[in-house]
């Protein structure tokens, strides 16, 4: 059942409120997300996105939780709203390999399951949510629905440190307070989003769904790819419109050539960056070329978005309002730092190293070295270790960062096993992300371990290095 | 065997240079493979990653511009032949 009262913000006064709407400042006739047509562009009002997240709320199963895999963007957050309705936590696996769903899906029981918008091979109970009717009426809607703060909203897997990945639960007030502070910082007035990044991915979710309900974005139902697709949503948008993207997305845009004297000028406001730090010669560069300011946003799946900077001018991250952050002092090789917030009902621990100027300000120092980031794609070592030792046939194997120097890299792989490389990365795909597959995977007599079977960074560069030398003289 | 046409050699050799493939030389390309399905035999095994840098590639040496949204997005970047049919219509 949906209760229904007076909107307001969480944030308006002191007192902690119990709630916080679905849609942090409902007008029924506002516009909540752009629809790109053969034609133009048709906009949805935030009534007719309340009536389908109803009409699609009343159709579903009631369950514990379930796996949102909708691949558009505006039918992804109709899902998401409709099971946070339902009181069904949204489950957003780390990938799409069918192994992965099945095992997410059987750690969660009985009732668990998926919900998609598109023709899905899916072997666990599944809804094709483009499959059902649902019966809107053209009532307006007075007031936004209430959430309970504490309601599990989402459920987002990363890497742990034991190697398995981990469930990192995200409370209704997490996610809207989060969007909120991000929107008072970027969003000055109603903007228009488009973005690169999907919205299952943390940072996908906060910025390009959540500053939609609970800020001023407004948004673009695209997921651009290539340069000229980001070209053509950003004309399509017909108002002030930011790009929500990470800096290979960027790279492309820059380096393709579609942006150029020709092209109509683009409506940008700004580009937001994140999941991985721009140097500021790049970001510079950028802002030039865009001519637009560029920002960058700083988080991690534990702690969601936690700070901003607009790179160029300042390399310091500002924190959003409300963090702070704890250094443990048990470990002198890698200084823990976690970080707390009201709206975090735990406080978070951060994969990098971190050299914090005043109360609200820091500078960041390399990731801990564990853990490897390909275009937003992040894995612990451990991880995809234990994922190439999982395949029968491989006898012994380790994944590592070649050195070659890039923001980031592609893993790459040893392994003794009569598998061709093929097979072996054939296999991995089924477990792991395919910009994780290690590449290249070379086979190697053996591994060169030391006497306790322990395998170091240093030895496996050397081999690295010898192989490359082995190859370049052949 | 390969059974390359000419400015499909070429536009393989673009691709191994763009991606640094080590495993695999250009003439190995066959033609009419998957280019991304990991799990189809004789594939690359590409990614997204990898979509980005070809379509760069492209812009570069063909001065054309890959899209996403283009219906017909999936067979163009099927394999090396419907991605050189795909470039050389646009340049026709």
């Amino acid at each position: 059942m949906t209760t229904y009262s007076t909107s307001r913000l969480a944030s308006d006064n002191n007192t902690p409120q119990a709630t916080t709407p679905l849609i942090a400042d409902y007008m029924p006739n506002a516009p909540i997300a752009l629809q790109p047509t053969k034609g133009g562009v048709l906009t949805i009002t935030q009534n007719e996105f309340l009536q389908r997240v109803n009409a699609l709320s009343q159709k579903l199963p009631s369950a514990d939780f379930a796996l949102n895999l909708c691949e558009d963007r505006f039918q992804f957050l109709v899902v998401f709203c409709a099971l946070l309705l339902k009181g069904t936590t949204n489950l957003l696996p780390p990938n799409r390999q069918p192994l992965t769903l099945k095992d997410i899906a059987k750690e969660y029981g009985d009732t668990c399951y998926c919900i998609f918008d598109s023709p899905n091979k899916c072997d666990i109970a599944h809804i094709d949510v483009s499959q059902l009717a649902l019966d809107i009426t053209l009532e307006e809607i007075a007031t936004a629905p209430n959430i309970s703060n504490t309601q599990m909203a989402a459920i987002a897997f990363t890497s742990g440190s034991t190697g398995k990945p981990k469930a990192i639960n995200k409370r209704w007030q997490t996610l809207a307070t989060t969007a909120q502070l991000l929107s008072q910082r970027l969003l000055k007035a109603p903007t228009a989003l488009v973005a690169t990044v999907p919205p299952q991915h943390m940072y996908g979710l906060e910025t390009s769904l959540l500053m939609v309900l609970q800020g001023n974005g407004i948004m673009h139902n695209s997921h651009p790819f290539f340069p000229a697709d980001i070209t053509n949503a950003l004309c399509n948008t017909g108002m002030p419109s930011i790009l929500i993207s990470t800096p290979i997305h960027l790279r492309a845009l820059i380096k393709s050539g579609a942006i150029n004297s020709d092209t109509k000028p683009l409506p940008l406001q700004g580009v937001i960056s994140a999941t991985a730090p721009l140097p500021a010669s790049l970001a510079e560069a950028y802002e030039n070329m865009l001519a637009c300011p560029l920002w960058e946003i700083y988080g991690c799946t534990e702690a969601g978005s936690m700070a901003t900077r607009q790179t160029h001018a300042n390399m310091q991250w500002a924190l959003l309002e409300g963090f702070k952050l704890h250094h443990s002092t048990t470990d002198n090789t890698h200084p823990q730092v976690t970080a707390s917030a009201p709206h975090l009902f735990e406080p978070a621990p951060l994969g990098d190293t971190i050299e914090q100027l005043d109360e609200n300000h820091f500078l960041l120092g390399s990731r801990h070295q564990d853990i490897i980031n390909v275009g937003g794609k992040r894995a612990s070592v451990a991880d995809l270790n234990r994922q190439l030792l999982d395949i029968p046939g491989i006898e012994d194997g380790a994944i590592f960062l070649p050195p070659n120097g890039k923001i980031e890299s592609r893993p790459a792989a040893f392994v003794v096993s009569a598998l061709s490389e093929h097979e072996v990365r054939a296999a991995l795909s089924k477990r792991i992300d395919a910009t994780l597959v290690p590449r290249p995977i070379i086979s190697v007599p053996n591994l060169p371990r030391n006497s306790t079977g322990k395998l170091t960074q240093q030895a496996l560069q050397q081999l690295w290095k010898t192989q490359q030398r082995d190859k370049a003289t052949q | 065997m390969s059974e390359q046409t000419e400015q499909e050699r070429e536009l393989a050799e673009v691709l191994i240079e763009a991606l640094e493939l080590e495993d695999i030389s250009a003439e190995e390309i066959i033609a009419q493979a998957p280019l991304f399905d990991i799990n189809a035999p004789d594939s690359l095994g590409l990614d997204s990653i990898d979509a980005l840098e070809i379509s760069l590639a492209i812009a570069k040496k063909y001065q054309v511009q890959l899209k996403a949204d283009d219906e017909n997005n999936k067979s163009i970047f099927y394999s090396l032949r419907s991605l050189n049919q795909y470039i050389q219509d646009q340049n026709g």
